[in-house]
């Protein structure tokens, strides 16, 4: 059996994405999918520190229309304010990281201004995010996602993207017969209704009637029964740094092969 | 049988048409039981997945054929909490010399509480994200992932359903598509054009159907369908309906 993974860097670990040839590098030793890898034959980890839904979207669908066999998907979606756009400039995909996620509440939409975000642009080529940086194309292009952000998009916006994302890759998986279950980052897009998180983005963006349809038709049989950052609890790197730290990622990779075991996949 | 219609002008009626009632889902109205259009003038693939989930979950469907006509994905939808409205944007292009002059237009529905200064606001914002953020690959892309996200809804409500489209550009069952996809060079399009199940396509899009016929259209400038195209267009439309349900 083989283990296929993708999510973002609670999946890929944290720390520097590329390589000094601009490559990009795989997840540490210390993360959860490589605790795990003498279950199985083979663990292909496609998660990316800053990734989006978008990307996972796209590149699980791209890794399973090459058909691999006996394969198990265990897919860790994240904030769904990250986003993905294709620049036909450069004929590559940019990651859209947005790092204001407590500056775009209702309350204080009023009050921000550009400088309040900051934007970060991924590209899988190192070398090539480089060259785009002093292209006179990448402010246009990081000022479009702070305007998108600030005054184009709410917070509902973007949870209509995720949940469309969500269950058409649960529908695609489900018709080539692929086993695989769903989890998330934290409590805040985990689909599974838990009633240990309440916070000022859930009393302020309360969900639209087409968020409430939407979450109704994606199977919650598929999801672990916590975010990740509840099987981690307080094991992160730091109060600066919440990802998880080495007992955070091994108490993830429990919770996963627990979940994995309780649908017979392993 | 009722039937739910969903779509943009070509469906609720452009504004030069004299009257809704002539309509390719009014003239239906002999072939069904109930008609229901819920289609809007300029309206958004987005806000055709919305209002028609809404409206789905708000109805016994057992009874029911929904065609949805699917429309340019240049089009969105944005949600403003501030007055619980949802505000679409369209592509206008102010003239033909320059990029510079296209803008987003923003529209609302009646009863809409958003100010003219918020409107300002989003249509600028809208501009920019699609002058310098979104490309012909990822309007593509969120048009698939709507006519997924209702194909996948359908099949799985056991609802009967026949999509179509305004133009060839947006038909997914037709080469065309596939022709402008290529050009992207996107591997994603491509797979997701693949998961489209398109025996519940109509063979051609409406714009097809009408051929840019004088006897069918308003006008050489205004390509909407006149009263005698709403005829043919329903006529083809029930007849897809017999070939695919009997």
């Amino acid at each position: 059996m083989n283990l296929f993974v993708n999510g973002c860097s609670f999946s890929a670990g944290h720390g520097e994405v590329h390589d000094q040839q601009g490559k990009l590098l795989p997840p540490l030793d210390y993360v959860w999918s490589n605790q795990i890898k003498d279950k199985f034959d083979s663990v292909t980890n496609y998660a990316l520190a800053g990734g989006s839904n978008d990307r996972i979207f796209r590149t699980t669908m791209e890794y399973f229309s090459k058909d691999p066999t006996d394969t198990i998907a265990v897919i860790q979606w994240t904030a769904p304010i990250r986003f993905e756009v294709y620049n036909e400039l450069f004929r590559t995909w940019l990651g859209i990281c947005n790092n204001a996620t407590i500056s775009i509440r209702p309350s204080m939409s009023n009050v921000i201004k550009d400088e309040d975000l900051s934007v970060n642009i991924h590209m899988d080529d190192g070398l090539a995010l480089e060259k785009f940086r002093s292209h006179k194309a990448y402010n246009k292009i990081a000022n479009a996602s702070q305007q998108q952000l600030m005054f184009l998009k709410s917070l509902n916006d973007y949870q209509i993207q995720f949940y469309k994302n969500v269950y058409v890759l649960e529908q695609y998986l489900k018709s080539k017969n692929i086993p695989f279950i769903f989890t998330s980052m934290s409590f805040y897009n985990h689909v599974v209704d838990t009633q240990s998180f309440m916070s000022f983005d859930t009393i302020e963006t309360p969900p639209t009637k087409l968020e409430i349809d939407l979450k109704k038709i994606i199977d919650k049989s598929q999801w672990t029964e916590q975010p990740f950052t509840g099987y981690m609890g307080t094991n992160y790197v730091s109060n600066q740094d919440h990802h998880p730290n080495e007992e955070g990622h091994r108490l993830i990779s429990e919770a996963i092969i627990s979940e994995l075991s309780k649908r017979n996949y392993i | 049988m009722k039937l739910l219609a969903n779509g943009c002008s070509f469906t609720y009626g452009s504004d030069m048409l004299k009257s809704t009632s002539q309509t390719w889902p009014t003239q239906l109205e002999n072939n069904f039981s109930e008609v229901h259009n819920i289609a809007m003038g300029g309206g958004s693939n987005d806000r055709i997945v919305r209002t028609t989930l809404d409206f789905c979950n708000n109805n016994d469907m057992n009874d029911y054929m929904a065609v949805i006509q699917w429309t340019s994905p240049f089009r969105k939808e944005y949600y403003n909490p501030n007055t619980n409205d949802w505000v679409g944007g369209t592509t206008l292009l102010q003239d033909n010399s320059s990029l510079n002059n296209i803008i987003m237009d923003v529209t609302v529905e009646k009863g809409a509480k958003v100010t003219d200064k918020d409107l300002q606001v989003i249509s600028k914002a809208a501009t920019q994200d699609m002058l310098y953020l979104q490309s012909m690959t990822d309007y593509r892309l969120s048009m698939l992932k709507n006519i997924l996200t209702l194909q996948n809804f359908f099949k799985q409500h056991n609802i009967k359903y026949l999509f179509t489209s305004m133009g060839p550009e947006t038909h997914i069952a037709g080469t065309m598509f596939t022709h402008i996809h290529s050009l992207q060079n996107s591997q994603i399009l491509h797979l997701l054009e693949g998961c489209v199940d398109d025996t519940k396509w109509t063979d051609i899009s409406f714009a097809n159907m009408l051929d840019n016929n004088l006897e069918y259209i308003i006008s050489q400038d205004d390509t909407h369908p006149n009263e005698k195209g709403h005829k043919l267009l329903a006529h083809t439309i029930w007849q897809h309906i017999g070939k695919i349900y009997g």
